[in-house]
């Protein structure tokens, strides 16, 4: 007979040694975050120059640190080559291939669509341009968040995965990690050839001096506040992408792919609507008037709801683009903060469901 | 000296079958019960199924369909988790990272990601085990070749690939972190006659080199050409276990061919209770043991006549497979 060790106890058999380089790096990753908390509540960020001073501290934003910090933690080196690789497969899909060169052109054609709206032609294009990035990249976010995991289960692909040292939690943050890294790129792709388009076309049309000079009084902010203002806008619709991948993934655990997916699309409309939740559930501050109208088990079911939904219209700055208000880097961490928060409580109900799931 | 568990015994084996020797699989009185979520009665797949797999033998697991034969692999392998009893591997648990590291898997049917080459399967295979770059630029093509992957399909993606080169990949996927333990479930199915016996070759050699190899399959002739041990389930009860001679026996049918044998000869046969036939002019004698083939034997000297052929007949694994699962049948 075989020497046999001791046999691990229960819930500890799934462990895995992550290499000491690699540990050295997460440790020097979540300094930097913990560097960046102590600024955060010793300093503040620092906003653009209508929003200047300290944000307001919240619970979630100290949650989201240590959320951060957590997500770093559990992403050791197979999650990384799970990710990786989840992403090499997503790029290329035909279909994301398709999607994503469809949103190329028409984010390079957009300023010959200026005519529709004659003297508002930046407005246009700065309400279309961001707009349609947002879909498309929503529809890549739900799409793939939703086959994931299924379709590795469907084709048994999760078979040769998890009999290899992998953990289940490993394989859950990778494939997430790689989507996200996915989703990070192709945002970044479609968001450098629309702004590139747009400062193309400022240029072309006021000059160079034109675009960049700034006169309050007239309403034009130059090309450089456009373009800080826009980045920061795409950057916030990362946030809404990361939640709503996290919420196709959970979903596409529990019901089929197609539910998972229309589900989702209620979540998004559902969440960008969540002020409107707010006030019918007498949430909010000073709405308690809306709450006399919706008592009882109703006022219940909207209530819980309104918790339940994310809060995706925090990441929606679109209206403060058009009407050219910056968009503060203390609002977009609160936004990220109780994005994380979110993202961290979907990761953890999908990992209770996978992590005994029967294949 | 392995037991052989009868399936007319009422009782499920309490004892472990296949124990002694260096075993390093272990199962005790192992159950699955499948039950759908909010359903009272589940669905029993497995039964108090207790054995032993010893290092370095070919150990066969055959079964109708439903026996249980892929839900036992599924718990080897930690992909769900028994109902009752225990699994040791390497004298630990089957979900175990460090025991993971010692095992290697094909799937029935393997599936890879459709939009990689075999190359990069094998390569995110080879990281998975942590393997440097160096080392899989090593072990990487070693292994396509060592499978007969042909060098030119190697940068195709994966999804053109016909199921004997997916097979092929799916051995090599299995091999990359030279593992103690091979799990093969139906290794040979769907494979052209070249394939198969290419595939059988490649198992036996893993055996030669020392490995332990469970396979799973009900190609019974494939497991009997090159299983050491095999267990037999049906309706997820171990019905019979043992080594291959041990199970199908020795000859125990005899045809001899014989030449000029006159009519009185064949009446005396006749008289003694001979099986015969006439068969292009040659008398065919039936034995069904050994003393009657020497009696025959015998009586052919007697009456002058000349044996030209002696054929010898065992049952084989199917034989005995079909005989234990209806006998089983409740």
């Amino acid at each position: 007979m075989v020497a046999t060790p001791a046999t691990r106890p229960v819930g500890r058999d799934e462990r895995i040694d992550v290499p000491a380089a690699w540990r050295i790096k997460q440790f020097i990753a979540i300094g930097l975050i913990v560097l960046l908390s102590y600024y955060y509540n010793t300093v503040g960020w620092q906003g653009p120059p209508d929003e200047t001073g300290p944000a307001t501290k919240t619970l979630f934003d100290q949650v989201g640190f240590i959320i951060l910090a957590g997500l770093v933690w559990l992403t050791t080196p197979t999650a990384g080559v799970i990710a990786m690789t989840t992403f090499q497969e997503a790029v290329r899909r035909r279909w994301m291939s398709a999607l994503l060169a469809f949103a190329v052109i028409m984010l390079s054609l957009s300023t010959f669509f200026t005519w529709m709206q004659p003297g508002e032609e930046e407005k246009f294009l700065r309400d279309f341009g961001i707009g349609f990035i947002v879909i498309i990249t929503l529809l890549m976010a739900i799409f793939l968040g939703a086959s994931l995991v299924p379709p590795e289960i469907e084709r048994r692909t999760i078979f040769t995965i998890l009999s290899k040292p992998v953990n289940r939690l490993e394989f859950l943050i990778g494939k997430f990690m790689g989507l996200c890294l996915t989703l990070f790129l192709n945002l970044l792709f479609m968001s450098a050839m629309f702004l590139l388009s747009y400062a193309i076309f400022k240029v072309r049309r006021e000059g160079w001096a034109g675009a960049m000079a700034i006169d309050i009084n007239a309403d034009h902010l130059g090309l450089r506040f456009d373009l800080a203002n826009m980045g920061r806008a795409l950057m916030l619709n990362y946030g809404q992408l990361t939640i709503m991948a996290a919420l196709s993934l959970m979903l596409s655990l529990i019901v089929s792919h197609i539910t998972a997916i229309v589900f989702c699309f209620i979540a998004y409309f559902g969440g960008q609507t969540s002020s409107y939740w707010e006030h019918l559930s007498g949430s909010g501050e000073g709405e308690k008037h809306a709450a006399e109208h919706l008592r009882g088990p109703v006022q219940g079911v909207v209530k819980a709801l309104y918790f339940m939904l994310p809060r995706l219209d925090r990441f929606d700055v679109r209206e403060r683009l058009v009407t050219d208000l910056p968009i503060a880097f203390n609002y977009m961490w609160k936004a990220f903060g109780s994005g994380l928060v979110y993202v961290a409580v979907l990761l953890t109900i999908s990992y209770l469901i996978f992590s005994d799931r029967e294949f | 000296m392995p037991q052989t568990v009868e399936s007319t015994a009422v009782a499920p084996p309490v004892a472990p079958v296949g124990a002694g020797g260096d075993v390093i699989i272990q199962t005790r009185g192992l159950a699955k019960i499948y039950r759908p979520a909010f359903a009272r009665v589940g669905k029993t797949a497995l039964e108090e199924l207790t054995f032993d797999v010893r290092r370095g033998e070919i150990f066969g697991l055959v079964g109708p369909n439903g026996s249980g034969k892929t839900t036992t692999l599924k718990l080897l392998l930690g992909l769900i988790r028994p109902s009752k009893g225990s699994i040791e591997i390497f004298g630990r648990g089957p979900r175990d990272v460090a025991v993971k590291k010692r095992i290697g898997f094909l799937p029935d049917g393997p599936y890879f990601y459709d939009h990689l080459n075999s190359y990069e399967v094998l390569d995110f295979y080879g990281k998975l085990f942590g393997y440097s770059k160096a080392e899989r630029a090593q072990r990487t093509p070693a292994l396509l070749d060592a499978v007969g992957l042909n060098p030119a399909d190697r940068s195709r993606v994966i999804r053109t690939y016909s199921k004997g080169m997916l097979q092929r990949v799916g051995l090599a996927q299995a091999l990359i972190n030279d593992p103690e333990i091979l799990f093969l479930d139906e290794p040979t199915t769907g494979l052209d006659p070249i394939g198969a016996r290419a595939m059988k070759d490649s198992i036996v050699k893993q055996r030669d080199q020392g490995k332990t190899v469970l396979v799973c399959s009900h190609l019974l002739a494939d497991v009997q050409a090159i299983c050491d041990r095999v267990a037999i389930l049906s309706e997820g009860r171990l019905v019979k276990f043992g080594t291959v001679p041990e199970l199908v026996g020795p000859s125990q049918r005899f045809e001899i061919y014989t030449e000029g044998i006159n009519e009185a000869a064949l009446q005396r046969a006749a008289q003694q209770s001979y099986a015969y036939e006439q068969e292009n002019g040659r008398i065919r004698f039936l034995a069904d043991s050994s003393e009657k083939l020497d009696e025959i034997l015998g009586f052919v000297r007697d009456s002058k006549g000349r044996t030209v052929d002696v054929k010898g007949y065992s049952e084989t694994l199917e034989d005995v497979f079909v005989r234990s699962v209806r006998s089983d049948g409740r």
